[in-house]
């Protein structure tokens, strides 16, 4: 009874430690998701969409790439740098978050989502944070209107089949 | 078993209050970011010493043209604030891209770290990546020994065989010899290692670029070829791009400030500038080498193909550009003109004209493969915005 009784005790402040551990960690700044009807966000939204919506899909690809290494670029050295790593894994981690999103069980979702999707600034957020890629200003909105004008250029079928952005025309 | 009760609580709360009382006095300690970073590298075992007295040295006599600014100059040691702060990191051993990210240090990367150096406006610190400097040494001295007869091919020689195959010729134990080659090599590495660092503290005079004004996107289609191309274009280059390139070109500038007065600081100011010259020329040269094994990494183009063959010779070609070719190869343009920083033409040009309006003046900077560049640019930058249509 004793022993059992002191175990339990052990156990319990174990958990505390825990706890009080995770609590007085440092927990780094990761960007967080902005409302849709933020109405900064939804102004640089519409302007950004406005400005892409006549583009071919495959310049939107483009567009997306110079915006991402845009964010990534950031910084103060003697020579130009390559961000090409930063900004394929972007690409990878929103193609996989949105077709995680829109197309689930493999299948297209059968309602179009409303426009900005909060899944596809979800999404945007998800990569951006996987790469670390601190967004400031009208960064995420405009990311996402280039991630929701990608999504709302291809047919659902063919956005859930896509491998890789490159496939894009 | 109250007793055992007891003790089981004593236990627990002299624990608690010891990690509560680390943590505060380690949060103490650490609130400063530059503590942070420093204690960071070392716990990542970042920090590689390579010739850190010189370094200072060279510091120094920057830190020198700019009173008022540094309370004083440190290397790999602990963090001073309001002095310049320099960490020579090896950025081969960086395992994660997130390191210093809750510092303010996003782009602290290994591509980033590649052109050998990176400064920290916050906290007035400069990263100098040893990895990158010993590529650059070990070029230098093969080509100063007649190794091999170009710098490209030197740079590609060691790509080819790796940095610590190439150990002997950045190693202290050949670069310390006292031969007429060394000496050269030691003039033109620490002007290289000045410039640098003055780009660098020039960063930290200036501050952080101003907030990016926004994109604007007028090129409807564009083959694959001109996606490369419009890069290298003004009229074609997004506006962010065009903002960073004028901050570089302004810590250029800032550079040339603390480059332009070393004449008349000591006895052997004269010398020390004629040295930083022949360094700034020499880092330039580099930078082209360096772009120009970029571009045939990136481009199945034959033209380039056959210049860089008879650059650096076929067996290099094979060994250091074919075999090391990236996997889809997006184009030339991109690595011989990067959206952040301005044209290698423009910037020797720029720094040239400025060095002339210093109190120790300056010429001489060797431009004339980046004109050759320069006029390829503009020719092809003329033709991509004649068919979109714009000015």
């Amino acid at each position: 009874m004793n022993r059992h009784s002191c175990l339990e005790r052990r156990r319990a402040p174990g958990l505390l430690v825990t706890a009080m551990l995770l609590f007085l960690s440092p927990v780094p700044a990761l960007p967080a998701a902005t409302a849709p009807d933020d109405a900064q966000f939804r102004a640089q939204y519409v302007r950004q969409y406005d400005l892409i919506k006549s583009l071919a899909p495959d310049m939107v690809v483009e567009e997306m790439r110079l915006r991402v290494e845009l964010v990534a670029s950031r910084g103060s050295q003697v020579g130009a740098a390559s961000n090409d790593r930063r900004v394929r894994g972007f690409e990878s981690a929103l193609l996989k978050s949105l077709q995680n999103a829109l197309c689930p069980g493999g299948k297209p979702l059968a309602a179009p989502p409303a426009r900005p999707s909060p899944m596809v600034i979800d999404s945007v957020t998800v990569a951006a944070n996987a790469q670390q890629l601190r967004t400031l200003g009208g960064d995420l909105a405009e990311l996402t209107a280039l991630a929701q004008r990608l999504v709302d250029s291809q047919p659902p079928a063919r956005w859930c089949a896509l491998k890789s952005l490159d496939e894009i025309r | 078993m109250n007793r055992t009760i007891i003790a089981c609580c004593c236990s627990v709360l002299l624990l608690l209050s010891y990690l509560v009382v680390g943590r505060a006095t380690q949060a103490q300690i650490s609130s400063e970011p530059g503590t942070r970073i420093w204690s960071k590298l070392q716990q990542a075992q970042l920090i590689d010493g390579y010739y850190p007295e010189v370094l200072l040295e060279i510091a120094q006599t920057l830190v020198e043209a700019a009173p008022g600014t540094w309370r004083g100059v440190q290397v790999n040691d602990t963090y001073r604030s309001g002095w310049l702060n320099l960490y020579q990191i090896d950025a081969t051993r960086l395992r994660s891209d997130t390191l210093l990210s809750a510092e303010g240090l996003e782009n602290f990367t290994p591509e980033a770290l590649r052109g050998g150096a990176l400064a920290h406006e916050d906290t007035g610190i400069v990263f100098l990546n040893t990895a990158a400097w010993k590529r650059f040494v070990a070029a230098t001295v093969m080509k100063q020994t007649g190794v091999q007869s170009d710098l490209t091919a030197a740079l590609a020689e060691v790509d080819a065989v790796g940095l610590q195959a190439a150990r002997k010729y950045w190693d202290p134990a050949t670069l310390n010899r006292d031969t007429a080659e060394m000496r050269r090599a030691g003039w033109l590495l620490r002007g290289a290692a000045a410039f640098v660092l003055a780009h660098e503290m020039g960063h930290l005079l200036i501050g952080r670029s101003p907030a990016a004004e926004a994109d604007q996107v007028r090129l409807k289609e564009l083959t694959e070829r001109q996606k490369d191309e419009r890069v290298a274009c003004p009229e074609t280059l997004p506006g962010g791009f065009q903002q960073q390139q004028r901050h570089e070109m302004a810590a250029d500038m800032a550079a040339v400030q603390l480059l332009g007065r070393q004449c008349r600081l000591g006895r052997d100011g004269e010398l020390r500038h004629n040295i930083y010259l022949l360094g700034t020329n020499w880092y330039f040269l580099f930078a082209m080498g360096d772009k120009l094994l970029e571009m045939g990494r990136n481009t199945t183009s034959p033209v380039i193909e056959k210049a860089l063959r008879g650059l650096i010779g076929s067996e290099l070609y094979q060994r250091a550009v074919a075999d090391a070719a990236q996997k889809v190869r997006r184009g030339a343009v991109s690595p011989a003109f990067p959206k952040t920083h301005p044209p290698d033409y423009a910037r020797i040009l720029a720094i040239e004209q400025a060095l002339r309006n210093t109190p120790c003046g300056g010429s001489g900077l060797d431009a004339s493969g980046a004109q050759l560049m320069e006029m390829f640019r503009t020719r092809m930058c003329s033709s991509l915005t004649a068919k979109q249509g714009l000015k």
